[in-house]
């Protein structure tokens, strides 16, 4: 089948935003009947490079091929005229129509004599023809709601298959899906590959590339890293080519000894991850929660927070002398939180600085009688923590939040909760968008919060970061914790190791 | 544990699916007992009247909240619109019949293009529309209560073998049309689609501007119906027509099973039952003699039970399998 020219070539593509070059003169070509893993860690590039195929982004230079033929993709919709689907982690549906509708939704057949009346028993046949092709057994009377999400993302896939698409690119398929699900779909693919279609799979769970995929394309930064027929390497080789020979970074921060236990957690148990998590949080440590995307790490957060609901689990925590069992809830009331989104749930985007850094300690300004706040000390707190933290703000503590840059809304994010002053911190992605500059303070902030006794709790995805600001790293894969590495052993190598292969250490 | 969760659900998705026909059922039976003059031809040939102004409206709007929008501007469009049949009320009953139809058109397609291709939102938009349509209205007709043409008010008083009332069959029939073009159509399939997630709707290639735009114009044209056979049945137009319309079929649309959030619902057989269940409680209760203000209070309770149960419907299929 994968004889002849390639369906589709990517040649020498290119791509920058303001401040990164995310593609580097990337070229592959996908033949039909192939199935084409791509690869690499987050922020590799894998996301923009597909992105350009799918019509959402330009590419600064480079040029695309279908069947030889160079083609301009400007939008979403030509993307679709070319014949290429994109499937994402989120399938698109309509929850309350059935299947069949959901797959021809864009082009539904009418009766042949009244022509504005669907032809219903032609939309189920063509749906039952094509979720046959692709082995599935759904049924196209069935409502989409009623599915699964794997099922959904089948549905999704015959409909690429009725638009008539050659090239077909899924984005982390399996990423919320039950083992039983990935296998369905693996075979939905595979009858994908046998109908000749051209395949890019993106992942980075290595074993479905070498289960899956005919040929692999390695990202890193921006760059390609290699590629060719899967059959040619190991495992181990595509882990090498990920990680790269990069200058090992080793950890900058001085070792401390341990504190006492500020926070244990005790088996907590949750859909989300796989086996019971237990951790224990000392006091004046920065406890670094590795892993890439879906391996667990801020579902454990959310999970602690009571954010999410858990199926068991206890947290300790230490007050005064004493440890105390709590609720998770009542930890998000204790803690300082700091999300991965600060747009969403991490500030009063129109309200000015000084409301949001007091936002969570509003009992300590209000007044015995009636309650009142007393902005005047608010003010005064807002100050010290906006000249603590060097905030830019253009009117002081009168600024708006959203007028803020990315790197100063964060300092403001950390203002509010250090103005609780809280003994644990937890940090999700705390310097996600944040120029170097304010990259470099907020790491500096982070250090000195953990040596002032502090206990933090960190999750990033940037490795530096991670080895750079750690005293110790977790490291979780597929829902469970495969690693715990300290001292010298924090480095980059060693982390990718843990989060991408199959090996254990200490867990 | 889990299968016994589901059983649980299955029977209370049942209840949330059929609890109305229950519910009907019951009350004609309730009445049937209690009222001697309940259960009689005559009182349902009252009954299809009173039904069949508030059924052309809901009709119409139920296609505009599938997708996903609200339009509440059909009571001031029928009050317009029936103004518009007393003022050519001197010239031939065409002209009335025409005028009223290019009125809710026209009415719906100023909201459907705010709505669809300005992105206002829907419910402040006609709100804003259903006052100025009113104010309109009154200075139009100097606020007071006029008669319209002879031949106009003689068509809406034909009853069909003396038990079918025109106007009734009238509104049948756009309720049936409506229900095909919902069920049958790309038009409504398109309809779902995009009260289920206008976002996807858009990738994939639906026209969600014209749609909704359609949708819009079909509801005005169903409120200015309503406004023309209300004239006609009545012979007269009062500053009352149309008043409050629009949120009894609000209430009874969503009593008919069509999500307040879009994506779920039908004319035939959800929002007919709707509108006969607010009807058949007004006419039994009034068959019965109880104050005329009862009537509202026990509506009020019925529209909370059904939002109520929209709501339950919503988180449904939202659970994780």
């Amino acid at each position: 089948m994968s004889d002849g020219a390639p369906k589709l070539r990517m040649s020498a593509i290119c791509k920058a935003f303001p401040g990164v070059r995310a593609l580097e003169d990337v070229s592959f070509e996908a033949r039909a009947g192939e199935i084409v893993g791509l690869v690499g860690v987050n922020g590799a590039g894998k996301s923009t490079l597909m992105n350009i195929l799918g019509g959402i982004y330009q590419p600064d230079e480079g040029k695309i091929f279908i069947n030889e033929e160079q083609i301009v993709i400007r939008s979403p919709k030509e993307a679709g005229r070319y014949g290429i689907s994109f499937i994402h982690q989120e399938p698109q549906f309509f929850a309350t129509q059935s299947v069949a509708e959901n797959i021809f939704i864009s082009h539904l057949f009418t009766n042949p004599t009244v022509s504005f009346i669907v032809d219903k028993k032609a939309v189920d046949r063509e749906a039952r023809r094509h979720l046959q092709t692709l082995g599935s057994d759904i049924q196209p009377k069935a409502k989409v709601g009623s599915l699964s999400v794997g099922e959904r993302q089948i549905v999704e896939i015959a409909r690429a298959l009725a638009m008539g698409s050659e090239i077909v690119i899924l984005d982390e398929p399996t990423s919320s899906l039950s083992f039983k699900e990935k296998e369905t779909l693996f075979k939905v693919v595979k009858r994908l590959k046998l109908d000749g279609k051209a395949i890019i799979y993106i992942t980075h769970f290595l074993d479905e590339v070498l289960e899956l995929c005919d040929k692999f394309v390695v990202l890193r930064n921006g760059q390609l890293h290699g590629q060719g027929p899967i059959k040619d390497v190991t495992k181990d080789d595509i882990i090498k080519l990920i990680i790269g020979r990069d200058a090992t970074v080793e950890s900058a921060s001085g070792r401390r000894g341990k504190g006492d236990i500020a926070l244990r957690v005790e088996k907590f148990r949750s859909p989300q991850l796989s086996q019971d998590i237990s951790l224990d949080l000392y006091q004046g440590e920065i406890l670094g929660l590795w892993g890439l995307m879906g391996s667990g790490r801020t579902e454990l957060l959310r999970a602690m927070l009571g954010l999410d609901r858990i199926e068991g689990g206890v947290l300790f925590l230490r007050m005064g002398a004493w440890t105390a069992k709590i609720q998770p809830r009542k930890l998000l009331k204790l803690c300082g939180y700091i999300t991965e989104n600060r747009h969403a749930d991490g500030l009063f985007l129109s309200q000015p600085v000084w409301k949001n850094i007091t936002a969570t300690a509003l009992t300590r300004y209000v007044s015995k009688f009636l309650r009142f706040l007393n902005v005047a000390e608010e003010l005064k707190a807002s100050t010290t923590h906006i000249q603590a933290l060097r905030i830019a703000t253009g009117q002081g503590p009168y600024s708006r939040a959203e007028t803020l840059s990315g790197g100063n809304q964060q300092k403001v994010i950390f203002a509010k909760w250090l103005n609780r002053q809280p003994k644990i911190l937890l940090l999700d992605e705390p310097t996600r968008g944040v120029d170097v500059g304010a990259k470099m303070e907020i790491r500096g902030l982070i250090r000195t919060l953990a040596r002032d006794g502090a206990a933090i709790l960190l999750i990033t995805s940037e490795v530096e970061e991670m080895v750079s600001l750690s005293d110790r790293v977790l490291v979780l894969r597929g829902g469970q914790i495969v690693g715990t590495v300290e001292g010298a052993d924090i480095n980059n190598a060693m982390l990718m190791r843990l989060a991408l292969g199959e090996e254990r250490l200490n867990a | 544990m889990r299968s016994a969760v589901r059983q649980w659900e299955t029977r209370a998705g049942a209840v949330l699916d059929y609890g109305l026909y229950v519910l009907l059922g019951a009350l004609i039976v309730l009445f049937g007992f209690i009222s001697h003059s309940f259960l009689t031809i005559s009182n349902w040939t009252q009954i299809s009247i009173e039904a069949c102004f508030l059924l052309t409206a809901s009709a119409g709007l139920t296609l505009v909240m599938i997708a996903g929008c609200i339009d509440v501007s059909i009571g001031s469009i029928a009050y317009l619109a029936a103004a518009s049949v007393y003022l050519t009320s001197g010239y031939s009953f065409v002209l009335s019949i025409f005028a009223a139809i290019s009125v809710g058109i026209g009415a719906g397609l100023l909201s459907g293009v705010l709505v669809a291709y300005l992105g206002m939102n829907s419910l402040l938009t006609t709100l804003g529309l259903m006052i100025a349509y009113r104010g309109v209205s009154l200075l139009l007709t100097g606020g007071t209560m006029h008669p319209v043409g002879a031949i106009i008010a003689g068509l809406g008083k034909i009853e069909f073998f003396g038990v079918f009332p025109v106007v009734f069959l009238v509104s049948l029939a756009v309720m049936v049309v409506l229900q095909i073009a919902l069920g049958q159509t790309k038009f409504g399939a398109y309809c779902y689609a995009i009260g289920n997630s206008e976002s996807a709707a858009e990738k994939l290639g639906v026209p969600v501007k014209a749609v909704k735009l359609s949708a819009f114009c079909i509801s005005g044209l169903c409120g200015a119906m309503s406004g023309l056979l209300s004239s006609m049945y009545l012979g007269e137009i009062t500053t009352f027509t149309g008043r409050g319309m629009e949120f009894q079929a609000v209430a009874a649309v969503v009593i008919g099973g069509t999500s307040l959030f879009g994506g779920r619902g039908n004319v035939i057989p959800g929002t007919f039952a709707g509108v006969l269940l607010l009807t058949i409680i007004s006419n039994g209760l009034g068959t019965r003699g109880v104050s005329p203000y009862v009537y509202p209070f026990v509506a009020g309770v019925i529209i909370f039970i059904a939002i109520y149960l929209d709501s339950l419907k919503n988180s449904r299929p939202l659970a994780r399998d």
